[in-house]
């Protein structure tokens, strides 16, 4: 015991001032903060958390390994080439004793470097956004077992090869496979033996003071919120009733319509013309207008068709026209004013007095929708349909899932991509909106979750970490 | 204090020591000599137990493990330390390893002249400081053996006579050594007894003296004159005690019997030779090991 203490002590101490771990540890906390300010979801400025770990994990899986990796591929097979491997053996230490030494040493440098790097970076983010500490933990503790993994890997590839250089190489192989072709080798696999297949499935999303995740099981394109109901636009329309909680079909369709609106008990479909559905006596009424988007509000309809909106006075029945600088796909309504976007810009226009205002941002628009003084972007990523009300967030979504038919296989295709990012909604902040962030943040992701996938991250370490024991004491030097 | 019955070692087909047994008694110091490849660092291995062999080795009689080990230095042919390390962490590290607590690392380091050294790091240090370094970390713990393999290796003149000086003292204090080497002239003037290794087998095993005698080496007779000639060379040449001779400038070298070389003096002076001067030139290793290596082949 105590010569592994002696031991483990020893490879701290060399392999902290290695400089390639301070400069990782340095890319680390760098990394850290750079997606907190720049993240890509919700343009510039500090986010909390839960926001960066979304973006984090993907940087952290491709750095923590390499950190494990370079830490560990030398250890044996470098003190062997350089010498300082003989005289080691020379000394009253067993083998195992050697191999255990070295893995706490250098699990313990691995540790010191991720918890100061993301310890920095939470602590500058807890100051300027606020965060989520047991969240934060944990996070740090599974990028942690990762790199505990690598590390052991990288100790049995040290074990087996005779030359640093091929240490290297198989290094390097071994991060290529697992962090970037892993899973698609084995997702093919089990494609090719049928243990696994691919659905697709639609669902509704509510997020706000409740959460639910609802399947649906005919097509939607569009959907709308008023009276307590979810308008569903495919084939038909349909209904979602929020206190019976369950769908029933309001009314057929001769034609074919994209996208549907709720205003003053009428709802507005658009597609190659323009139906308005009365709620209260069932009466459609269709006028000959098409677009890309349209939107209600104070009585009256916006329908944006290209570089044009069209503003139709439901109660008089008159026309007029906004001419926009250039063409734009969705359109919102809030408190007078229309916000009008496309991928990467966003355009606030003021009823009232006239002004108009751009922003650049930096995702994708496939939804807009006002409400609680936030506009409320879904990107293509995050699903296809969104609509608020009464402190909810209605979302439409597609999932693709990959179904497979022995779970015990789960954790073979998870291990190596057991940080994934989680996808939600996004806020822009008109007014901030953080409460509706964090909700919808909260959800951690899978991995913590899983024992399956704990389990299988201790036996990835503990596995190479046995078989290097073997091979080693096996092994003349 | 080193036993070693019938070892034999076979790398991946190749025989890298062949069935070899010998002593090493306490208190001596005794030297492995052979060519490259003839199994030297393999048996120092074998010793050490850091490779599988067939055979029999014992240290004190028992054979090697962790409390063996405690006593036994070591001092690799290539030394390697830790290059983040400082020389005073590096020799703690192996002092930890040893179990050992309260040991004086300054003056370890002071005895090879690394004293002022002692904070700084490994990684900077020359060939040289190493090798020192080397012998110091075998010196922690007082050990009562010190395996040896090719300690002046990268030295400077000056540095080798100091691990030289230092060795000849450890031995003085009781410490049994083996060695490794190739230089010649080290084994000579350092060791009590050789064994010379060839093709992973002992060919000779005794003192350095009894291997010229045995061999039947004989010392050579060095003659400077003041006018050599061909008259005088062939007048040695042909004395019945003389073996050979070689004339260099204006220098004799006689090979022959030592109890010819009063006459053959007084030959060449009869002869009008004139001496300056002379001296008796005892077999070095370097001959016996040619010639034994030589005869093996």
């Amino acid at each position: 015991m105590n010569e592994i203490m002696v031991i483990a002590k020893k490879e701290f101490m060399d392999n902290w001032r290695n400089k390639w771990i301070i400069a990782l540890t340095i890319i680390f906390a760098s990394l850290t903060l750079i997606a907190s300010y720049f993240g890509t979801r919700g343009g510039v400025g500090w986010k909390e958390a839960g926001i960066t770990i979304a973006v984090m994990m993907s940087i952290t899986q491709i750095l923590i390994s390499i950190i494990g990796l370079m830490l560990g591929y030398a250890t044996i097979v470098g003190e062997k080439n350089d010498g300082s491997l003989l005289l080691l053996l020379s000394y009253p230490v067993s083998r195992r004793e050697i191999i255990i030494g070295k893995y706490l040493g250098l699990g313990a440098v691995l540790i010191v470097a991720t918890v100061f790097g993301f310890g920095i970076a939470g602590i500058v983010i807890a100051i300027n956004a606020g965060i989520n500490i047991a969240q934060y933990l944990l996070f740090i503790v599974a990028s942690i077992m990762l790199g505990l993994a690598y590390l052991s890997i990288a100790m049995f590839i040290s074990c087996i090869v005779k030359k640093r250089s091929t240490a290297i190489g198989t290094a390097i192989f071994v991060w290529f496979l697992f962090v970037l072709i892993w899973s698609i080798i084995i997702q093919g696999m089990l494609f090719a033996t049928g243990h696994m297949e691919f659905k697709e499935s639609n669902y509704l999303q509510i997020e706000g003071k409740e959460y639910a995740k609802i399947n649906i099981d005919f097509d939607a394109k569009s959907i709308a919120y008023g009276n307590n109901t979810v308008f569903l636009l495919g084939n038909k329309i349909y209904t979602y009733d929020l206190i019976n909680k369950n769908f029933s079909i309001l009314s057929s369709l001769n034609d074919t319509y994209e996208q549907i609106s709720y205003g003053d008990e009428k709802l507005f479909l658009l597609g190659k013309k323009l139906l308005i559905f009365d709620l209260k006596n069932k009466e459609t009424h269709i006028l000959n207008f098409s677009g890309n988007d349209l939107v209600y509000g104070k009585g009256k309809l916006y329908i944006l068709v290209e570089k044009q909106v069209i503003i139709y006075n439901v109660l008089t029945g008159n026309t007029s026209f906004l001419n926009l600088p250039q063409k734009f796909e969705k359109i919102a309504y809030g408190k007078n004013k229309l916000f009008i976007g496309k991928e990467g810009k966003l355009l606030e226009y003021d009823l009232i007095t006239n002004e108009s205002l751009t922003y650049i941002l930096d995702t994708t628009i496939q939804d807009l929708e006002y409400c609680n003084n936030s506009l409320l972007i879904i990107s293509r990523w995050e699903g296809y349909s969104l609509t608020c009300g009464d402190g909810l967030i209605f979302s439409l979504k597609r999932e693709s899932k990959l179904i497979m038919k022995y779970p015990d296989w789960y954790y073979i295709t998870d291990f190596f991509n057991p940080i994934r990012s989680y996808g939600g909604l996004l806020a822009i902040n008109i007014q901030p909106v953080k409460e509706v962030v964090e909700r919808l943040y909260e959800a951690p992701p899978s991995f913590y979750n899983s024992y399956s996938l704990s389990l299988s991250m201790f036996l990835w370490i503990i596995i190479p970490l046995m078989a290097s024991i073997y091979i080693f004491n096996r092994k003349d030097i | 204090m080193i036993e070693i019955r019938n070892l034999r070692k076979e790398y991946d087909g190749t025989i890298a020591v062949n069935g070899i047994s010998f002593k090493v008694e306490r208190g001596e110091i005794f030297a492995l000599l052979g060519p490259n490849g003839a199994g030297k660092t393999t048996t120092i291995k074998a010793i050490l137990g850091l490779i599988n062999y067939e055979g029999e080795i014992l240290i004190d009689g028992k054979p090697v493990n962790k409390e063996t080990r405690k006593f036994i230095g070591y001092l690799p042919e290539k030394v390697a330390f830790y290059d983040n390390l400082t020389a005073l962490q590096t020799l703690e590290f192996f002092a930890g390893l040893k179990g050992l607590q309260n040991v004086d690392f300054l003056e370890i380091l002071k005895e090879v002249g690394l004293e002022k050294d002692a904070n700084r790091k490994v990684g900077e240090f020359s060939k040289g400081m190493l090798q020192r370094l080397g012998l110091a970390q075998c010196m922690i713990g007082n050990p009562k053996l010190l395996i040896l393999d090719e300690p002046t290796t990268g030295l400077d003149a000056v540095g080798a006579y100091e691990i030289r000086k230092k060795i000849k003292e450890l031995n003085k204090k009781g410490v049994t050594i083996l060695l490794c080497s190739h230089i010649l002239s080290e084994v000579q003037e350092l060791s009590h007894r050789v064994a010379i290794m060839n093709k992973g087998k002992i060919i000779a095993i005794d003192t350095v003296e009894n291997l010229s005698k045995k061999l039947d080496l004989k010392p050579k007779l060095r003659i400077e004159l003041q006018h050599p000639s061909m008259r005088i060379y062939n007048l040695v040449k042909e004395m019945k005690a003389v073996e050979d001779v070689k004339m260099e400038d204006k220098i004799l070298e006689i090979k022959c019997f030592p109890h010819a070389k009063i006459s053959i003096m007084n030959a060449i002076e009869q002869a009008g030779g004139k001496i300056v001067d002379f001296k008796m030139v005892e077999p070095t290793l370097e001959e016996i090991f040619i010639k034994m290596v030589k005869e093996d082949e």
